[in-house]
């Protein structure tokens, strides 16, 4: 039972530090992505108000 | 205090076999008043802590909580009538100004109200601030569950017809996928909350998790101003950092909530 506990709380643990990873480090490649246009999500975030504002919405 | 103490309980209410299944060990007696008496030895402060939280969880109004004297244990068990001042007895205790409870005050010094001796009050106290986290969790688990779920809906119909609140992302339908994601991790951040919500302990850690779980979209509204500038999304930001700025103060004092502990009144 005590090893159970332990397997899932150490489970528990790696999935909690994947997330906060993966999360924090598509976080900043996204925001970096948006107002730079570079990096891996670049060309699909940026430019987004500049065309808003050209077709005056 | 001996090793086992006779106590008496009283709450709100009649127990049918399924509630009173949940307490295992201790007579229960339903009364004609409309309350329920569980009447056992209870091993130590623990084993009352342990039954007390049971009754909270099974969201049963605690009345009373009463030591039974060892004179009288060869009597029936008695009542929190034995408890009022002298020259009282017979009459019921006096409402205090928290409604229903009688003899559990809420606050040290109201037993004042109830008429009980202060010899025979005893300070036991009943987790009473994971009480209101338990509710906050509840509220706001649903509230995320409803919310979410009529906002993915809305989001799918603009998606797809183009019409509704979210038309938009017909246009731009990629940026969709961003919003279903979010509404997504939210209505699953409801269901945390009322997995949390009936957990015993440290429920602070589940008000915690509601009030995080606010933080990113919060944040969203400002990293992302420009953003919802140009789309004229103004309104719909503000009326966003408001919901999640009100779920993470509300979330914010249950974490911090100390007072109103209970004071359970009983004989010596």
């Amino acid at each position: 039972m005590a090893t159970a506990l332990k397997f899932r709380k150490i489970l528990f643990q790696i999935n909690a530090g994947f997330l906060i990873i993966m999360g924090g480090v598509f976080a900043a490649l996204g925001y970096a992505g948006y107002r730079t246009g570079q990096g891996p999500w670049g060309e699909l975030l940026s430019g987004h108000t500049q065309k808003s504002s050209r077709n005056g919405e | 205090m001996d090793s086992a103490t006779l106590y008496q309980i009283r709450v709100k209410g009649h127990l049918d076999d399924a509630l009173a299944s949940s307490f295992e060990g201790l007579t229960i007696t339903n009364q004609e008043d409309g309350d329920a008496l569980l009447t056992g030895q209870i091993q130590d402060q623990a084993a009352l802590h342990g039954i007390l939280n049971r009754i909270s969880n099974l969201g049963l109004t605690l009345i009373s909580v009463n030591v039974v004297p060892k004179e009288d244990r060869a009597n029936e068990p008695r009542d929190h009538d034995d408890l009022q001042e002298p020259g009282t007895k017979g009459d019921d205790p006096p409402a205090n100004k928290f409604g229903s409870c009688r003899c559990a005050c809420l606050r040290p010094g109201d037993w004042r109200e109830c008429g009980i001796n202060k010899e025979k009050r005893m300070n036991a106290m009943i987790n009473h601030p994971d009480q209101i986290r338990r509710r906050i969790l509840r509220i706001h688990g649903s509230f995320l569950l409803v919310l979410t779920t009529i906002n993915t809906v809305l989001a799918m119909v603009g998606w797809a017809t183009g019409k509704g609140p979210f038309a938009l992302w017909h246009e731009e339908p990629f940026a969709a996928v961003g919003l279903f994601q979010a509404y997504l991790i939210m209505f699953v951040v409801g269901i945390a909350l009322w997995f949390g919500s009936s957990q015993e302990k440290n429920l602070w850690r589940w008000n915690l998790v509601g009030l995080l779980a606010h933080l990113p979209p919060l944040a969203v509204n400002f990293i992302f101003a420009d953003l919802f500038t140009s789309y004229h999304f103004e309104g719909t930001s503000i009326f966003s950092i408001v919901l999640h700025t009100v779920w993470i103060c509300i979330e914010t004092f249950a974490i911090l909530y100390r007072g109103q502990t209970r004071q359970i009144v009983t004989s010596p």
